[in-house]
């Protein structure tokens, strides 16, 4: 067995500290996790995981999750096009909303399906302000952008699940709007909502 | 026995964990989330502490209200208390079509403790109304308690 964490500088690039010298897999897992960027379905959480102890304490479950994110991150930030600079607010932010000083009891850890859809969520309208990110309870991640007094929250869920909510004022009383999405329909569904006022983006 | 609703005129307190603060990509604090608002499968109603009812002077209600709702738990540095006027949170919901009660309900260790009855987890849009319209302020916990 060899420590998929055990390489100082891939535990250096991933910002993965602490915890991860006490996980291990085979080499031929640790192979298979970074042998494709283009994988759309990233198994480390479940499988490698997997022969993990059965019961973890909220720091182990929050480290697990860190690590699952991160790799899922550096296995496709060349296909999804995510740079340095990115990668670097993106693994901030993770370590963020699943910091253990923070962490209300009960709460669910980020899952690594919503992690995947929010990435590629990101992928796909490609927003040059990038969101604030939050988690519902159960372990989903939500992506806010505000602009003023308008704000959008999507949540993303597994299979490129969505779920928007919005809130905008208009003639001194707020409207609000929320609508299930998938990533391949969202900026359709938003477009009534002009989002580019969120995502910096030039107007299409 | 009946239970005391909260007057209209008086507050409610609500903690809020860092997660269920708005904030953007650098983690600069823009609001209360709808998130925050919204209560877990198994809880009967929205857990909230009733200003006005903590066992202090007028001066000191929000620092002790902000120790009855921490006590236990340790306080991350980043999570929050917003502050909503009874009246104002209830009219939100009645805009909705949600005629929701507000009552006391004490707990253990926490006199003032109160909750939310009839207001729905999944209604995303008034939970974004309540979030974005009856708070009226939002403080670190740390802050009310140094």
């Amino acid at each position: 067995m060899t420590s998929i964490f055990g390489n100082a500088a891939i535990r250096q690039s991933l910002g993965i500290t602490g915890l991860g010298q006490s996980l291990s897999f085979d080499a031929a897992g640790t192979k298979a996790l970074f042998q494709s960027t283009e994988e759309k379905n990233f198994t480390a959480s479940s499988a490698a995981l997997a022969s993990a102890p059965a019961i973890k304490s909220t720091e182990e479950r929050l480290f697990d999750a860190k690590a699952s994110a991160k790799i899922y991150t550096a296995q496709v930030e060349v296909a999804m096009r995510i740079n340095e600079n990115w990668r670097k607010q993106l693994f901030r932010q993770i370590d963020s909303v699943l910091d253990a000083d923070e962490w209300m009891l009960g709460d669910e850890p980020l899952t690594t399906e919503s992690y995947q859809t929010f990435l590629r969520l990101m992928f796909i309208i490609q927003p040059r302000i990038k969101p604030g990110l939050g988690m519902t309870s159960d372990g989903n991640l939500m992506a806010i952008w505000q602009a003023d007094d308008m704000r959008l929250t999507i949540y993303c869920f597994g299979d490129d699940d969505l779920r928007y909510v919005l809130s905008y004022m208009e003639e001194g009383k707020r409207r609000t709007a929320a609508a299930d999405a998938s990533i391949f329909n969202v900026r359709k569904l938003l477009a009534v909502f002009q989002p580019d006022k969120w995502f910096g983006n030039e107007p299409a | 026995m009946s239970q005391l609703n909260v007057p209209d005129e008086d507050h409610i307190v609500r903690y809020v964990g860092w997660n269920q603060v708005a904030k953007d990509a650098d983690d600069t604090v823009l609001g209360i989330s709808a998130e925050a608002f919204r209560r877990r499968y198994n809880e009967d109603g929205l857990s909230v502490n009733w200003l006005e009812r903590a066992d202090a002077d007028a001066a000191n209600k929000l620092r002790r209200t902000v120790e009855l709702l921490t006590a236990g738990i340790a306080i991350g540095k980043k999570s929050r208390v917003a502050i909503a006027n009874v009246a104002a949170f209830k009219a939100i919901c009645v805009s909705r079509h949600a005629r929701v009660r507000i009552v006391h309900i004490p707990i253990d260790g926490n006199e003032p403790h109160s909750e939310v009855r009839q207001l729905s987890r999944d209604d995303d849009e008034i939970l974004e109304l309540l979030a974005s319209e009856s708070v009226t302020a939002h403080h670190l916990c740390l802050d009310v308690l140094s």
